[in-house]
């Protein structure tokens, strides 16, 4: 070591403070160092669990400046079009006038009206229902009582030669459901003549 | 025990508590040392001595090994000692020669200080100096470290500590030949 270069020469200029014996004068309590080692221990994974108690997701960090930034810019969007009432108008004074609308409301005064406005137009259907429903069955019976009027219009010869040309063995099941009708067999047989009598036995089973 | 076995080890996650123990046993008592002869009180030094190891802790892995292990203890040993200091005198809205008398008091503790007369008056002569002059005596006086080490330490030049060191000795020479 060189003497000059560490200033060894420092006790002639401090011949007391040479001439004094370096010792320790501080105090420390008995087992101090021993228990400090486990302490700092201690101390040191307790910070190291601080450290890596909570994790957050990746580029957390980075990316939170921009979305703030965002989220303020919204905010403010938000905000100037709340003042702007959004872009819609309302008439004026209607939130002064809106109150007693809505009191006169609740007190019933135009639930009256409203009540009258509901019975008419129940009324007119009631009516309109009742109206159909008396032409539908006005025209029925017209179309019944016509039919009945023109059968009657019509000859007893020519409804018989009618029903001569155009009876068929299929209205065999008619006549045999109507031989129950016992005012057939009411009919005075003397009065028939052969030829009548032969039709009608060979008419009936 | 090596410093470098010491890094070695705390580089590997398996071995990393047990590098620290050994560096806590190489190195606790010289940085508690240094510190106390700062701030002088035990229960001061203990929280301080505490925060730094737990820098070093935090630290360690960006060690560069361009300097030596124990310089760099001793440098955040020493930054977390004058902060501590610097704190209390504004916390208390205190001066430095306030600071100094506070200080002084505490080598009148019997649980605290053991030396004799002229041992308390050594230190009482310690706390006139300014405070690079303070480190520059307690590092070179108790410590016995070379100026390129303390340079490393304080960052200052070794030209302006051999400068400091000669003006505390002179100093201190004069305080404890003095009839007060």
């Amino acid at each position: 070591m060189n003497k000059e270069e560490e200033y060894m020469d420092w006790e002639k200029d401090a011949p007391f403070l040479a001439s004094l014996k370096k010792e320790q004068p501080f105090k420390i309590p008995g087992h101090y160092f021993e228990d400090l080692t486990p302490q700092i221990i201690s101390e040191v994974k307790l910070e190291s669990l601080k450290q890596n108690l909570f994790t957050t997701p990746e580029n957390y960090f980075s990316d939170l400046k921009s979305q703030l930034f965002s989220q303020i810019i919204l905010e403010e969007i938000k905000e100037d079009v709340i003042k702007e009432n959004a872009g819609f108008s309302v008439p004026s004074n209607y939130f002064n006038e809106s109150s007693s609308i809505i009191q006169q409301s609740v007190t019933g005064q135009n639930n009256k009206k409203r009540i009258l406005k509901l019975s008419i137009i129940r009324y007119a259907a009631a009516a309109c229902i009742l109206l159909t429903t008396s032409f539908g069955i006005y025209f029925n019976i017209q179309q019944t009582s016509s039919v009945s009027s023109q059968l009657s219009e019509i000859s007893n010869d020519e409804l018989e030669n009618y029903l001569q040309q155009h009876t068929d063995a299929t209205d065999l099941s008619i006549i045999i459901d109507n031989l129950e009708d016992k005012s057939i067999f009411d009919i005075d047989k003397s009065q028939l003549s052969s030829s009548e009598l032969n039709d009608l036995l060979e008419l009936t089973p | 025990m090596e410093d470098s076995l010491i890094l070695q080890k705390f580089e590997d996650e398996k071995t990393r508590h047990e590098a620290f123990s050994m560096l806590l046993e190489k190195y606790q008592q010289k940085v508690y040392w240094h510190v106390r002869r700062i701030v002088l009180n035990h229960d001061d030094t203990d929280d301080i001595v505490q925060e730094v190891f737990i820098k070093v802790w935090k630290n360690l892995i960006n060690f560069r090994q361009d300097s030596q292990l124990y310089t760099w203890l001793y440098r955040i040993a020493t930054n977390e000692s004058i902060t501590f200091l610097n704190k209390k005198k504004t916390k208390n809205n205190i001066s430095i020669d306030d600071l100094s008398e506070q200080l002084s008091e505490n080598l009148s503790e019997e649980n605290y200080f053991s030396g004799d007369a002229i041992q308390k008056k050594l230190q009482e002569a310690i706390l006139t100096l300014p405070e690079k002059q303070k480190l520059v005596f307690n590092m070179k006086y108790f410590d016995d470290m070379k100026f390129q080490e303390i340079s490393d330490v304080l960052g200052t030049s070794v030209g302006a500590l051999k400068a400091s060191y000669h003006l505390a000795v002179k100093k201190i020479e004069k305080h404890l030949t003095s009839r007060d």
